[in-house]
């Protein structure tokens, strides 16, 4: 699949890093990129886009990461959620990866870190 | 970080002008040795690895040093030349000012002497403002009457002071705290930290400190208060905070986090604590509030 097809999903409730990571993930390719401040308002849109990668916050209002990770994996799609969050404590890091995360990025970020995911599920 | 200390006595006393404190601290970062350029000097280390240290450094509290080594990127003897270089650091103020003839260097000796005295510093306590080294000058300046968080809050000040400069690229001048019975502050952005321990943490600033900070942390220009303004220094706070639960993690302290919450015009009562501690800027002056009861 090429990055063009790809559908990517940001949930993060910061405006200011949905921004940056929407920058960094438009100018690789990627045409669909799908918003979401919490889990709440993500859950419907990976129902209905179905996206191929979720970038995913842990600490959010309403509905927090690891919550939304358990709500995606309950769906059983194919869909690939990367943690990113400032907040790579031991717990969260164990948790995320026991409910199915398939990487964890610690903020603040590095633009190679984001694009080699993007890569990474190109291949 | 002796420069910030220094350079602002001298401006008190009216002895340069803000203009020539800026000039000069500007001249000094050109004269400024990083370890990192002293070890390419020296032929220990390669541009990338540097660059790999500094992105390290950007997520996990640890000196520059201290993670060349566990990269196995300097050994220790070669990281005790480096500092042993570098030490002379301090100095690059003086040079500046000097350089720049902005006072004589009998002028200088006065009133390093002077600041000394003034300031009721101790040879030691001088020394450590000096090296710079941020743990200690915590230490010097704050004195947190909780016993029980005294070593967290310490560790909590030294690191916003430290993110300061790795993600605002600024060089911070910590006062010592105070607690006014009646403190509103202008624009406050709060998160809470909970779990083994409950600490309530905040930036409080004015609309032009709300901006810089959101500018330099976003690395583009803000004029105005608005969602992606409180987004950015919300978002300042967070990545702070999150280091933060990380060094904490590491010693085995589990904490979390909640979402940030925003407020104009917020009173601050006083009931145990909170802590205010002004942090000034190049240009402004941020609180950072740090409480073990709910803000505000």
């Amino acid at each position: 699949m090429s990055v063009k097809q790809f559908k990517v999903l940001l949930c993060d409730d910061s405006m200011l890093v949905r921004k940056q990571l929407k920058e960094i993930i438009t100018d690789a390719g990627v045409e669909i990129v799908l918003e979401a401040s919490n889990g709440k308002e993500a859950l419907p849109l990976i129902k209905k886009h179905n996206p191929q990668i979720i970038f995913l916050d842990i600490v959010m209002p309403v509905m927090d990461g690891i919550e939304t990770l358990k709500e995606i994996k309950k769906l059983h799609t194919q869909t690939k959620v990367v943690m990113i969050t400032s907040s790579g404590t031991q717990t969260y890091l164990k948790t995320a990866l026991e409910e199915g995360a398939y990487d964890f990025i610690q903020k603040p970020w590095k633009e190679t870190q984001i694009l080699s995911i993007i890569d990474r599920l190109k291949n | 970080m002796f420069s910030q200390y220094f350079g602002n006595y001298l401006l008190n006393k009216n002895l340069i002008t803000t203009k020539e404190l800026k000039d000069a601290l500007e001249y000094q970062k050109s004269i400024h040795v990083k370890l990192g350029v002293l070890a390419i000097n020296l032929g220990y280390m390669n541009s990338a690895q540097i660059q790999e240290v500094h992105q390290q450094q950007m997520k996990i509290d640890k000196r520059f040093g201290e993670i060349a080594i566990q990269l196995g990127y300097l050994n220790e003897h070669q990281l005790q030349n480096l500092l042993a270089t570098q030490k002379q650091g301090y100095l690059q103020l003086s040079q500046a000012l000097i350089d720049k003839k902005h006072l004589t260097l009998e002028q200088l000796q006065n009133e390093l002497q002077n600041y000394k005295n003034d300031c009721q510093l101790t040879t030691e306590q001088l020394e450590i403002i000096k090296q710079g080294d941020i743990d200690k000058i915590v230490q010097l300046f704050l004195d947190f009457e909780d016993s029980i968080s005294h070593k967290i809050y310490n560790d909590y000040v030294a690191l916003m002071l430290k993110n300061a400069i790795r993600l605002l690229d600024e060089t911070p001048r910590l006062e010592k705290t105070s607690s006014p019975d009646d403190y509103t502050a202008e624009l406050l952005v709060c998160q809470k930290i909970h779990g083994e321990y409950n600490i309530y943490t905040a930036i409080a600033t004015d609309k032009k400190t709300f901006l810089t900070i959101a500018s330099k942390f976003a690395g583009e220009q803000f004029t105005v208060i608005d969602e992606m303004t409180i987004a950015s220094v919300a978002e300042f706070l967070n990545v702070h905070n999150g280091v933060f639960l990380v060094n904490m993690s590491n010693q085995n302290i589990e904490l979390q986090m909640e979402p940030h919450k925003f407020y104009q015009q917020a009173k601050i009562e006083k009931k145990e604590g909170p802590y205010i501690i002004p942090i000034y800027l190049m240009d402004c002056k941020f609180d950072l509030i740090i409480s073990n009861t709910e803000l505000p």
